[in-house]
């Protein structure tokens, strides 16, 4: 049957039960529904793992806190981390990719829609199943005790000796699962992208975001599956007696480490790219302009692919690996650094000659671009092996991270959503609300990290729930201050939501004069996409058709 | 760009030429994922090289690769480590417990698989019906001799060599390995099975490429394994 | 604007930072007059102990050569950074500003610039050079840090790591202590390197002590090797850089660096047994009944336990809980009354002890100098 797109406008859409409604979206397997549901995810886990933060924060303002106890807050910090990644920032690339991939490529829907409904909720039940720890694991504690092994859960830590109780089963299952959701959208999108493009549409041809997203499933098929078997190790060694990681019985704990990061640099990459594609979309259309050097940003977006899989140790390099290792890794990690540096210089020469309209979604991708430059910037600092065996596990490194991973992706991913949002429910987002929004998240966000980098300097080390150190407080506090700021911009995104979706200005079709496919049907678009699946002849269809004297054909 | 309603189906399949024999068959089928008669068969995508469903498989099968890498990886690294403190002799090692005489007969039956499930699909090819099913019940037959084989070895591991997945790291990463390949090829049994159950009631069509997608995990788990054999029980002894 | 927030909370920081250069006594002085204090001065980095923190951050005043040559380093790379983000964040500023859209623009798109094959070229080989040399740098840097083989007069200590202590075993002098690391001092005539073979008891910790050297991994079932040489006598601060459980945040190190004769005089007092004094020989009984003595090692006695630190010379520490307490009686009497009290999930167990049985193991503890 079709299902209801609750966000028509039709008369129908009124006497439907409630009940039904909720089922058509339950069993839904229309790609929009499935998107708009991992998106709903994502912000729901977001203000989890952010009250999470909070609390770490209030227990960090001052030195010899007593606010959470140590057990508390490592499970805090353990939750955080694996929410934010997992439940969070994967999700939301999933969900944008899921609706907009097909409309970009001008397809009805994705290659295998039911099992995109299945990946959506395995990653969705993952969550839940981590966050019953909460109720009812027990742990080294007594019950409902979160894990507290980190969000990477080093060996031997994670043996039965040392994590007693299965909270740390609950992690390792969550993930697991949560990861063969992901493993399910990566074969999706592959088979989508390349067997489902309208005609005219060649590999060469593809917007960014979809080539991005083609790169990035691609990577997720390639380090899902060995943080798959690593954890299915780790589950044999704590239940049937394995010595995988069990150095007493000649396991050996690094293999964890290498296992582990094999999967989590591309994951980190895994969650870079759908920002740079999403950047890739609004940066031209805000700067009314094409984006400078495609040719080279689908090149760079491929050997980061291509490299990101062999610059895993670098975050082992204090674990004592021998000389010519370290060298290798950071040479990998300096060589990665040279596509990062030409996709930033391509956006940045975008804006160059253009009308730049600094709505919202452009302030996110601005936003985006600066911090990301810093993250990237520091993150050169930390290749430099022995500035790193200073500073790692420090709060440098948190400060790093968090700069690439929020700064950088997450408010690009913000930024896609108030792009995409009129074309996902047909309403304006508030332009005053978003500018406040903004402007509270880019101040908050500074102050919240930036102060980290000191604070590591200073010697304070990560994952610490508490300190006795008064040079390192007013550093911590400044952190805290700039969390509470941020908790505000926060609050302005839900209510921007929350009333744009009921009294939000009508969008159309094309509120943003911009040129891929998805803009050239209705806001929302209807179940079936196009009505016919149009041929395309260039990178930006839309422009085409409006300056149909100056197509981009001409110049591709 | 009204809201016109369209009867159009939502999934198409691209044709190969040599999967149209029989267009005018009277097979027809109950699943909903059937193709549309042969005459409104078109694909209005961009021309590719795999069908919608090739890519997802090829893309799933991928993903094993890199599953299977990391456990080949790990058997690699823990080869030849000892248990500190163990006495050398007593514990069981690849060269003192593992026996080639089975392994090479399971081997035998799980290649030899991957043939007749590719007689078999060409018979399919060529509208054979029976000798299809004939040669794919061999396939089932073949697959499940070598699950009762590696069964058969594993039980002898246990009560004759005391190797246990406990035992030491060779136990780990032997069980592991081999038992996460034994596991696949237990799915691809089953999913085999299921296959020959809907086909003997002459329920596919020509077009379907549900058997010839099956036919590749096969092979790639049949590939899997010559790599694991040559590693476990001749590089590793 | 955020940077100059920073730069004016730094140069407070500097301003008002007490000055360095105050004498030992003095120090510890202050040290033991607060008592009860909970987490002391002893155990903090204030500038004001002999010889520490000159700089204004720790992992950038540095006293031993492989310290040295990072915070070198550090200055270079972030220099290069700095002029990357003011180029780049420059060029974004003015552009941001200079090609916004006015309120009155005419229509009409601006030209559309596809790309420029000598931009993109020039901005491939510029970073591939900056990334170049700095990958020389980093190279030349791994391979003269990394430890090498020792010389003679090294001081070799094996390093292990416990839930939530460190145990440190002098192989040359037969002595083995927790948690405060003496070390003697290199001069210019005799370079006494110390060298450090680092393993771990239970989980993953990494020694880090900011003025001497990087951090190494302390790992299970494998030895790391790491080397400092402190050219300045005092205390140098660290702590646990890899979360290792519960009480990670309390696994603090201390080194102190002291001139030759005193490092003797240091060695040759640990290497001694254990204080026999007959007027607490009540609590010396208590402890060797009760279970102290199932973890504990006080040479001289019957206690051999090696799950807990080696008590044989407490009192030669000025810290006790791995650095966060100062080792004074009250603090004791705390610890062993209830020790999780003070570090809550650490793996001494409150031993239920009364007081009067406390205060008499105290008594005996005190006297184990």
């Amino acid at each position: 049957m079709a299902t209801v797109n609750s966000y028509s406008k039709s008369t129908t859409s009124a006497t439907i039960p409630l009940v039904t409604r909720l089922h058509g979206w339950v069993s839904s397997v229309d790609h929009k529904q499935i998107g708009i549901m991992y998106l709903i995810m994502s912000f729901i886990f977001m203000v989890v793992g952010g009250l999470e933060a909070f609390l770490m924060r209030a227990q960090l303002w001052e030195a010899n806190n007593t606010l959470v106890g140590p057990e508390t807050f490592n499970q805090l910090f353990t939750m955080h981390g694996t929410t934010m990644i997992f439940f969070v920032i994967m999700p939301m690339l999933a969900g944008f990719a899921n609706y907009f991939v097909p409309l970009m490529i001008g397809a009805r829907d994705v290659a295998f829609p039911r099992l995109n409904a299945l990946g959506f909720w395995l990653s969705f039940f993952g969550g839940c199943l981590l966050y019953y720890t909460y109720l009812g694991a027990e742990g080294l504690y007594g019950a409902s005790n979160a894990p507290d092994i980190g969000w990477f859960a080093y060996a031997p830590l994670t043996s039965p000796a040392y994590s007693r109780g299965n909270a740390t089963d609950y992690w390792i299952l969550g993930t697991m699962m949560t990861g063969a959701g992901t493993i399910a959208f990566g074969v999706n999108l592959i088979a989508t992208i390349f067997t489902m493009r309208a005609p005219g549409i060649r590999l060469t041809k593809l917007p960014l975001f979809v080539w991005m997203m083609l790169i990035d499933a691609i990577l997720i098929l390639l380090a899902f599956p060995p943080l798959t078997a690593a954890q299915v190790m780790l589950l044999f060694d704590r239940y049937l007696g394995a010595h995988f990681f069990d150095p007493q019985s000649g396991g050996s704990a690094l293999l964890w480490q290498h296992l582990f990061w094999f999967f989590g640099h591309p994951e980190v990459y895994i969650m870079a790219l759908p920002a740079f594609g999403i950047v890739s979309e609004i940066i031209p259309v805000f700067s009314r302009k094409v984006i400078f050097g495609y040719a080279s940003m689908a090149a760079a977006t491929a050997a980061i692919g291509l490299i990101s899989v062999g610059v895993w140790a670098h975050h082992m390099f204090t674990v004592g690996m021998n000389d010519m290792v370290d060298t290798f890794f950071a040479a990998s990690t300096f060589l990665i650094a040279i596509p990062t540096g030409i996709k930033i210089f391509n956006w940045v020469a975008t804006l160059y000659g253009g009308r730049l309209q600094l709505r919202t979604p452009m302030l996110f991708a601005l936003g985006f671009l600066s911090m990301f430059l810093i993250g990237g910037l520091t993150g050169i600092m930390l290749s430099v092996v022995p500035f790193d065996w200073q500073i790692s596990d420090s709060y440098f490194l948190v400060a790093h991270f968090h700069y690439v991973l929020f700064g950088g992706s997450l408010f690009a991913l913000i930024g896609g959503f108030y792009y995409w949002f009129p074309k996902m429910s047909g309403r304006m987002m508030n332009e005053q609300l978003g500018i406040w929004h903004f402007t509270f998240l880019f101040v908050g966000f500074n102050v919240l990290f930036f102060p980290m980098h000191i604070a590591g300097l200073l010697g304070m080390p990560r994952r610490v729930y508490t300190y006795a150190e008064p040079e390192w407080e007013i550093w911590n506090q400044l952190s805290t201050v700039g969390a509470a700021v941020m908790g505000v911009g926060f609050l302005l995104f839900f209510i921007n939501i929350a009333h744009s979706l009921r009294h939000g200005e009508t969008a159309g079709d094309d509120p943003w004069d911009a040129w891929t496919l998805e803009w050239a049907t209705t806001s929302p678009p209807a179940t079936y996409n196009f009505e016919e699946i149009p041929t395309v002849e260039s990178r930006r269809p839309l422009w085409d058709l409006k300056h149909p004297d100056d197509p981009d054909s001409q110049y591709e | 760009m009204g809201f016109k309603t369209s009867r159009r189906s939502r999934f198409t399949i691209r044709v190969t030429p040599h999967q149209i024999q029989n267009p005018d068959s009277a097979e027809s089928c109950t699943l909903n994922q059937a193709t549309l008669p042969s005459a409104a068969v078109h694909n209005p995508y961009q021309e590719s090289r795999f069908t919608t469903k090739e890519s997802g498989i090829v893309a799933f099968l991928c993903s094993e690769v890199a599953l299977f890498s990391t456990l080949i990886t790990t058997y690699i690294v823990f080869l030849g480590e000892t248990i500190p403190g163990a006495i050398p002799g007593e514990m069981p090692t690849p060269a003192n417990s593992l026996g080639l005489g089975l392994v090479i007969i399971n081997s035998i039956c799980l290649l030899s698989s991957s043939g007749t499930i590719y007689l078999g699909l060409k018979a399919r090819g060529k509208g054979q019906h029976g000798l299809y099913l004939a040669w794919l019940a061999l396939t089932i037959l073949l697959g499940t001799l070598f699950l009762v084989g590696t069964g058969y070895e594993w039980y002898g591991l246990i009560t004759e060599h005391h190797l246990t997945i406990g035992t030491n790291t060779f136990g780990s990463t032997f069980y592991t390995l081999i038992g996460f390949h034994a596991f696949h090829v237990s799915i691809g049994v089953v999913t085999m099975c299921i296959l020959w159950g809907i086909e003997a009631r002459r329920c596919l069509s020509a077009e379907c490429e549900a058997p010839e997608l099956v036919s590749w995990y096969w092979h790639f788990v049949d590939a899997i394994w010559i790599v694991i054999f040559t590693l476990v029980y001749i590089i590793g002894r | 604007m955020l940077s100059g927030v920073c730069l004016c909370a730094l140069a407070g920081e500097f301003v008002f930072a007490e000055p360095s250069g105050t004498s030992s006594e003095a120090a510890s002085a202050v040290a033991h007059t607060e008592a009860n204090a909970t987490l002391a001065v002893p155990g903090t980095r204030l500038p004001g102990q002999d010889g520490s923190q000159e700089g204004w951050a720790i992992t950038l005043s540095p006293l031993s050569p492989p310290a040295q040559t990072i915070s070198d380093l550090f200055y270079l790379i972030l220099g290069i950074m700095v002029c990357i983000f003011l180029v780049v964040g420059t060029t974004m500023a003015v552009l941001i500003f200079r090609f916004r859209a006015g309120r009155n623009e005419p229509g009409g798109e601006p030209p559309q610039i596809y790309g420029s094959k000598p931009i993109e070229l020039a901005w491939t080989v510029g970073p591939a050079i900056i990334v170049f040399v700095l990958f020389l740098v980093t190279a030349r840097s791994i391979f003269d840090i990394r430890a090498t083989t020792p010389p003679k007069e090294a001081i070799h200590v094996r390093v292990v790591g416990h839930q939530w202590w460190w145990e440190f075993q002098y192989l040359d002098h037969n002595v083995t202590t927790a948690n405060e690391l003496h070390v003697p001092l290199s001069t210019d005539g005799t370079p006494r390197p110390v060298y450090l073979d680092l393993e771990s008891a239970d989980v993953i910790h990494s020694f880090w002590v900011p003025q001497l050297a990087g951090k190494t991994d302390l790992f299970p079932g494998r030895v790391n090797h790491m080397w400092f040489q402190p050219n300045r006598a005092g205390w140098f601060i660290g702590q646990c850089a890899e979360y290792c459980g519960t009480q990670h945040a309390h696994m603090w190190l201390r080194v102190k660096s002291e001139s030759e004769d005193e490092f003797q005089k240091w060695v040759a007092q640990q290497q001694k047994p254990a204080v026999l004094n007959s007027a607490v020989s009540a609590g010396r009984d208590l402890f060797l009944s009760n279970a102290c003595a199932n973890c504990h090692t006080i040479r001289g006695t019957h206690a051999k336990g090696i799950f807990g630190p080696d008590l044989t010379h407490l009192m030669s520490r000025e810290t006790i809980a791995s650095g966060i307490r100062l080792n004074n009686k009250e603090n004791l009497t705390q610890w062993v009354q209830d020790p999780q009290a003070i570090k809550d999930g650490c793996r001494m167990p409150d031993m239920q002890l009364t007081e009067d049985s406390t205060q008499k193991i105290v008594a005996y503890l005190l006297t184990l100098h």
